[in-house]
């Protein structure tokens, strides 16, 4: 028992040893051998007094004894019932004592291999092991913090589309000379170029993304409030014979609209007052119309941000009550409202608060015609926030890349035929659609916002989509055509070295000098040809009408918009046809990488993510029979 | 089941020892006349002769042509026991096994006189073979539940007491169960043994060949008679027991209960563990062990040899037990390998 005792003692003496050795080496003090081993000797000694102290008890002798005879407890039976005077007990103890008289203590308990061995052997590896570590020097022993990990690179043209997206608002900015896109055209490109250096990390970049996407939201929203506003006032001014000359200067959408509306009006009070001030009351009427209705979307919109969890989603969409924008709708319908009355009363301010309604009516198109590049905005900030979240813009990958493009844009366009050159300064400001399309040329697919001119060609501008394609060239086989406006525009609006260069210019100047600033960076790149396809909204099919007279008049026959098969006909019919069209491939196709993108942000369980990707296995496009 | 063992006389307690090899030579002098006849199943008959001694019954378990009722038989001629087999069937009644009253007419022409008197059924005997028990309807099964465990049988108003020592030996085929019905536990209950009866092995069947197809079929001569066998149970019952070792079938016993057992086995798969009869049986099977060997009191592993036989049919296990296959046999094996001779 003692040599056992011992033995569990040296053990637990050389674990505690060589932990000692080792903590005084990492602290760069050296422990000698004699003081370990000191320890172990102590140890091992303790041990072994008190196990060697320790009482056996009767009954664990009596184990032992019987285990040394023939493991059937007679003497420990013997023990317990040694106080029972029945005859059998008496037999018992007697024939116990007689059995247990012929062991001897060596015999009962025989030698055997100490328990605590393994215990010994680890605790003496340990103290060896700590013993042969080196003992570290005092100057190792200065904390250095380690270096930061270095973030993953941007994957190259990681931000391209980003950048597009800037360029865009500004030039809608500086087109619309709307002094909010302007600003956050500016800010997130500032936000961009901090990016790509490395400047701003992922989280902080996240944040200042949502905070732009807000505001753009709330712009996006003041802007669409303004448009309704003003179509409503355009309305009610196009329904009066004396001021439907003011209405449509409001829509001729050539820049100079306001003036124009200005004249009109002044006019119209002058001539005829009283048509005057019921179409300006009308118009007061509309403007308050809207009004309202944006108070019931803000209402609403409340709500909703008490219902919903995600607050910084779809409801900063809807603005304040009582908004700077409110405010400014509301003393326009008073202005008209005021107007009007001047003009029924025959006040000889008339005319001259009419021509200021004028101006106020056409600053309020312009505000609303810049809703639409808000809402553009909105999404890509939002777009490139989940490309962030989702490490895409370190990975760079070509796939989200092309997923984002479409998700920016808003929409599934696919029928881009036209092949862009970069031509920087012909292409006009076109909205087309295509992405990706296959080969063809910009003579066809006339649709959308392409303002071409070509006269006499069969078309002139293939539109930018890709990631480095330039505006659209002119059609080979076109004559004389010429650039849209947005070139002209661009021209006019900016120049690598304008005014707005400076820190402290306006909004619009400096993104009128970002937008030069792109210019020049794509003129820059503007011998290489672009690889961007797009879908060219080009001009009159024919060309300009030329100067002959005929009796015949020329007419555009227009694509039908979504021509054939809707989507849900698309798939309807694939599911009758063994999934082998060739329009439900693109459908598939679409829809799949929306519910990748899904799968991907959102916490679906990993039973409901096999589900989905097993459907859309079973529904995948067949090869095959395909036909259009 | 029982080894010899050297025994060293005491020399001072010469009747107990002499008891003690009496009732030792007496079971092997039984063991051997049943083995005249019975070829091999030697546990079987031990445990059976254990069971006998022990006041108990027991449950023989095996597919027919294995000498069940061959070993029954051999036993009582053995003993020189009253024999009777009861060949239990479903329209076997309970009067048929118990006894009815008949009118029985006596007196002289003229002056009949009618009376009811009782007609003993099979089951007035030592020595009861129920063949087939699982094949009579509870109710029948379930009149014998008095006489096994009260020595005595009650008719109408009447009980009549059976004849020491009575001692009911049933059997039942595992394989055919269609229209069978399972015993009830509190039948299961008061069996001592539920024993199994395996195929002999080659040797055995060899021997076996050799006695039952010659024209002589060996003789069983009485070796014990009623009073000593009396006197043998009698003595089981004064064997003292250490404290620690019925401590150990205590706690074998609660072990086998799921609300009370640390056994990861009898937790998952048992419903109701065993009751204290089948402590009962263990203690007595043990002491009976003890006395074969030629000890004073039982030992731990008297307790581990007669556990199974005595806890098998004790356990009853849970759908998840039923569903997994699990026998009771793997449950008693697993507490008996779980829990310590001595407590921690």
């Amino acid at each position: 028992m003692a040599l056992e005792g011992a033995v569990v003692g040296a053990a637990c003496g050389a674990v505690a040893g060589g932990g000692a050795v080792l903590i005084a080496h990492l602290g760069g003090r050296v422990a000698g051998t004699a003081a370990p081993l000191a320890l172990v000797a102590a140890a091992a000694a303790a041990g072994a007094v008190m196990r060697g102290a320790r009482r056996v008890s009767l009954a664990s002798c009596a184990r032992f004894a019987d285990a040394a005879l023939d493991r059937q407890d007679r003497v420990l039976s013997a023990y317990f019932l040694r106080d029972q005077q029945t005859p059998m007990a008496r037999a018992l103890v007697v024939d116990a004592a007689a059995r247990a008289r012929t062991l001897t203590p060596g015999g009962a308990v025989a030698p055997r291999k100490p328990k605590g061995l393994p215990a010994l052997a680890v605790g003496a590896a340990l103290l060896a092991a700590a013993a042969l570590a080196p003992v570290r020097s005092r100057a190792a022993r200065v904390l250095v913090a380690p270096p930061p990990a270095p973030a993953a690179p941007l994957a190259r043209g990681a931000l391209d589309v980003e950048r597009d997206e800037v360029r865009r608002a500004a030039a809608a900015a500086s087109a619309l000379e709307d002094e909010r896109l302007a600003k956050l055209a500016v800010d997130l490109d500032e936000t961009l170029r901090r990016l790509a250096a490395g400047k701003l990390s992922d989280g902080d970049a996240l944040d200042t993304l949502a905070a732009l996407q807000r505001q753009a939201a709330e712009a996006a929203a003041e802007a669409a409030r303004d448009a309704k506003a003003f179509e409503a006032a355009e309305k009610a001014l196009s329904a009066e014979a004396a001021t439907r000359g003011a209405g449509e200067a409001l829509t001729a959408q050539d820049g100079d609209n306001g003036e124009r509306a200005r004249a009109a009006l002044g006019a119209a009070a002058a001539d005829k007052p009283t048509e005057t001030a019921r179409a300006l009351a009308a118009a007061a009427r509309g403007v308050a119309s809207a009004l309202g209705q944006s108070n019931d979307a803000a209402n609403d919109g409340e709500a909703q941000r008490r219902l919903a969890r995600d607050g910084d989603k779809g409801n900063a969409a809807a603005p304040h009550k009582d908004s700077p924008g409110d405010r400014r709708l509301e003393r326009l319908e008073r202005n008209l409202d005021e107007t009007a009355g001047a003009c029924r009363d025959g006040d000889p301010s008339c005319r001259s608060q009419a021509e200021r309604r004028g101006d106020d009516l056409g600053q309020l198109g312009k505000r609303g015609a810049s809703a639409e590049s808000l809402r553009r905005l909105e999404r890509a900030l939002g777009q490139m926030r989940e490309r962030i979240g989702r490490g895409e813009m370190r990975s760079g990958g070509e796939e989200a890349m092309r997923g984002f493009e479409r998700a920016a844009r808003g929409d599934n366009g696919q029928s881009g035929e036209g092949r862009g050159q970069r031509q920087s300064g012909q292409g006009g400001e076109q909205q087309g659609d295509g992405v990706s399309g296959g080969e063809g040329s910009g003579q066809t697919q006339a649709d959308a916002n392409g303002d071409g001119d070509g006269k006499a060609g069969k078309g002139d501008k293939g539109e930018k989509t890709g990631k480095n394609g330039g505006d659209g060239r002119s059609g080979e086989t076109g004559q004389n055509g010429k650039g849209g406006k947005g070139s002209s525009q661009r021209q006019a609006n900016g120049s690598p070295s304008g005014e707005g260069d400076g820190e402290g210019g306006s909004a619009l100047a400096r993104a009128a000098a970002l937008l030069a600033e792109r210019e020049a960076e794509e003129t820059a790149a503007s011998n290489t040809p672009g690889e961007g396809q797009g879908n060219g909204a080009g001009g009159a099919p024919l060309g300009k009408r030329g100067e002959m007279q005929t009796r015949g008049h020329e007419t555009e026959a227009r694509v039908a918009n979504g021509a054939g098969p809707n989507r849900a006909q698309v798939i309807g019919g694939a599911a009758d046809r063994g999934f082998a069209q060739r329009d439900y491939a693109r459908v598939f196709a679409d829809y799949q990488a929306a519910v990748e993108d899904a799968l991907a942000t959102t916490a679906v369980p990993e039973g409901r993510r096999y589900v989905v990707r097993r459907y859309f296995d079973l529904i995948r496009p067949r090869p095959g029979k395909a036909h259009k | 089941m029982t080894a010899p063992a050297d025994r060293i006389s005491p020399p001072g307690g010469e009747p107990a020892a002499a008891a003690v090899a009496g009732f030792r030579t007496d079971v092997e002098r039984l063991l051997v006349e049943i083995a005249r006849r019975m070829v091999g199943q030697t546990d079987i008959a031990g445990a059976v002769v254990s069971a006998l001694l022990s006041g108990g019954h027991v449950l023989l378990e095996g597919v027919p042509g294995l000498g069940k009722t061959l070993l029954v038989r051999t036993l009582a001629e053995a003993l020189d026991l009253a024999f009777s087999r009861i060949q239990f069937t479903p329209d076997l009644m309970p009067a048929d096994v118990l006894g009815t009253n008949l009118i029985v007419e006596a007196g002289q022409p003229g002056e009949v006189q009618r009376r009811f008197e009782f007609q003993r059924g099979p089951i007035f005997a030592h020595v009861v073979l129920a063949d087939e028990i699982n094949r009579a309807t509870p109710k029948t099964q379930s009149a014998l539940l008095e006489a096994m465990q009260e020595q005595s049988v009650t008719v109408g108003k009447q009980t009549y007491a059976l004849p020491p020592p009575f001692f009911v030996l049933a059997t039942q085929n595992p394989i055919e169960m269609e229209g069978t019905y399972p015993l009830p536990e509190a039948q299961l209950d008061r069996f001592t043994f539920k024993l199994r009866v395996d195929s002999p092995a080659r040797a055995e069947l060899h021997g076996i060949l050799d006695r039952t197809t010659g024209s002589e079929e060996p003789a069983v001569r009485p070796v014990l008679g009623r009073e000593r066998l009396l006197e043998m149970r009698a003595l089981v019952r004064q064997v003292p027991v250490a404290r620690p070792v019925q401590d150990y079938a205590v706690r074998l016993i609660e072990a086998t209960h799921p609300t009370r057992s640390s056994v990861a086995e009898v937790k998952r798969f048992v419903r109701y563990g065993s009751s204290p009869r089948g402590a009962q049986s263990v203690m007595l099977a043990a002491k009976i062990e003890a006395l074969r060997d030629g000890r004073f009191a039982p030992s731990f592993a008297d307790v581990r040899r007669v556990a199974l036989p005595a806890l098998r049919h004790r356990v009853l296990l849970n759908f998840d037990g039923e569903a997994e296959g699990v026998t009771a046999d793997a449950v008693v094996d697993a507490v008996l390998a779980a829990l310590p001779e001595l407590p921690r």
